[in-house]
């Protein structure tokens, strides 16, 4: 085969990856991924053998370990993007090893070199360009620590069977067993330990205690957004509310791409470590339609403006917008104290559906 | 000027069938999101102002739209199906190259019988908004691609920026020198 023909061939393999994403048949897709790295990285193997001309010599390479990446296969994608870099690739090609290359480093430091973490514990790892090795900007990482907290105290309260509370703080005997306790950080991208209530070890076995139940829903919930299984979802976390929050959380909690590219996590499972990946932008999360069987007709809506009034008990809010004009927003029961709250008085982006003079809130955005 | 949906089925411009009719798929559910029907006109800018005509004969099931619950994606896609067919109306290129790259893929326009894979062909970027909102206009999506092709001029070769909104179709296709 020409390189040609191998590379087509490996373009024809990572659209069938696509087609079975999409079709929701997960076991093929790594299969037809590893098939394509195959055929790319022969493309590159036979064109690097009578040539080095760029763009094709960093273009395919970059081709080959993106593929690696997504066939799980991450020393291949370490090798191919250290042949790239170590050629003349142009400046824009460079720097796309290099964030590649940053990913792939990623999925290494969610490995814990040796450390051990107990079932109520969670590592947290941070990358991207506010993160240096053990370095980060503070609110990248305690606004996450944050949002992890109350993460916790609203599955806990779900596992409870407690309705959904949108007044007032966590009560403190409530959340005892659940309160985040920091390790020191680590020089990873920057890798932290979070430990669920106070003890190091809980006196049940492994696996089998109420925290470690609470980070593996936490985790597989964030997963299932992250691969858009929306109707999986809505079997995990039955009560719209709960749901609602924490979709609103999790897209607080993902990367922007840019200062934060990637979130992940590590935990200690029933017999080997669980690791789960949140590479989905905040911008990329759909929010949940608020419900529209009462008023079918209605107008998608978005406004800009600081945020300059909360009631709690009517669960709404006011917007002012630049010509000082105040719009009134019903806030859906789930997020207005975790979600909405923390924006007071900044200036935000919101995306709602408008019934008539009513605006019902869907989405909310700090304007950077 | 007329575009037939359809004819990504049958892998134009060196592209597969199946990733045409990928793209196919995601066209119609980004047109039908927003009630339209085959026969819609779609708005253009940059190298013709002659509006495109979308005939497409798939139809898009309940099972179709769930799979691509992810409108942003299905955005880039359907927006990739209408720079396939344009740049196959508007310009003498016969060949539309792409490679991986982060979820998605970049693509290179030139001719089929060009020497290699990548030399010689010019950067043809994409980018498809499901609806455009004041934060999210087809010009400001524009300005944002020229800016990004800024970046590939060591190529010392034209590229392409095709920008399509699917909630009142409308496309701008430039080329930039």
């Amino acid at each position: 085969m020409t390189v040609k023909e191998l590379h087509r061939e490996a373009m024809r393999f990572s659209d069938l990856a696509l087609m079975a994403k999409l079709n929701n048949s997960f076991n093929e897709v790594k299969d037809y991924y590893n098939k394509a790295f195959e055929y790319e990285r022969q493309a590159f193997r036979q064109f690097s053998s009578v040539s080095s001309e760029e763009p094709t010599r960093s273009v395919l390479i970059r081709s080959a370990a993106t593929l690696a990446v997504f066939a799980e296969r991450i020393r291949d994608a370490e090798k191919l993007i250290s042949l790239g870099l170590s050629g003349e690739p142009p400046d824009e090609i460079a720097d796309e090893l290099r964030d590649l290359l940053q990913q792939v480093n990623f999925f290494r430091h969610l490995e814990l070199h040796g450390l051990r973490l107990s079932s109520n514990e969670l590592q947290l790892s941070l990358t991207g360009n506010e993160v240096g090795h053990g370095l980060i900007k503070s609110d990248e990482f305690l606004n996450r620590i944050e949002i992890i907290e109350k993460l916790a105290y609203r599955t806990a309260d779900r596992f409870r069977g407690k309705p959904f509370n949108d007044r007032g703080r966590p009560i403190k005997s409530n959340v005892l067993n659940f309160q985040p306790y920091l390790s020191v950080p680590r020089a990873a991208s920057f890798a932290i330990t979070i430990r669920f209530g106070q003890e190091a070890e809980q006196q049940t076995f492994q696996g089998m205690d109420t925290q470690s139940a609470l980070i593996r829903d936490i985790l597989k919930n964030i997963q299932l957004i992250n691969e858009d299984s929306y109707d999986q979802l809505n079997d995990s976390i039955k009560d719209e509310s709960y749901r609602r929050n924490f979709i609103a959380l999790t897209k607080q909690l993902a990367p922007d791409g840019d200062r934060i590219k990637l979130v992940g996590f590590t935990s200690a499972g029933f017999e080997e470590l669980q690791t789960v990946s949140l590479t989905k932008v905040g911008k990329a999360f759909q929010m949940p339609s608020v419900d529209q069987s009462s008023s079918p007709v209605s107008e998608a809506v978005q406004l800009s403006g600081t945020l300059s009034y909360a009631d709690s008990k009517r669960s709404r809010i006011k917007l002012t917008d630049a010509a000082n004009v105040d719009h009134e927003i019903e806030v859906p029961q789930g997020l207005l104290s975790d979600v909405v709250k923390p924006y007071f008085e900044e200036t935000v982006i919101i995306k709602g559906k408008r019934n008539g003079q009513k605006i019902e809130l869907e989405d909310i955005e700090k304007i950077e | 000027m007329t575009l037939d949906l359809e004819q990504l089925r049958t892998g134009i411009m060196g592209l597969t069938p199946e990733f045409g009719s990928f793209c196919l798929q995601a066209c119609t559910v980004c047109l039908e999101h927003s009630n339209h029907t085959s026969g819609v006109t779609m708005a253009m800018d940059g190298v013709t102002s002659e509006q495109a005509t979308l005939n497409w004969a798939s139809s898009v099931d309940s099972r179709v739209q769930r799979n691509w619950s992810d409108t942003d994606e299905a955005a880039e896609y359907a927006a990739t199906g209408v720079a396939i067919l344009l740049s196959q109306e508007l310009t003498t290129f016969t060949c539309i190259e792409r490679s991986k790259k982060g979820t998605g893929f970049d693509y290179w326009i030139g001719d089929e019988n060009s020497t290699g894979l990548f030399q010689r062909k010019a950067r043809l970027e994409i980018s498809g908004i499901f609806k455009a909102s004041i934060a999210n206009t087809l010009q400001s999506r524009l300005r944002q691609k020229e800016k990004q092709t800024s970046k590939s001029s060591y190529l010392g070769m034209n590229a392409v920026i095709c920008v399509t909104e699917f909630s009142n179709p409308q496309c701008a296709y430039n080329i930039i020198a």
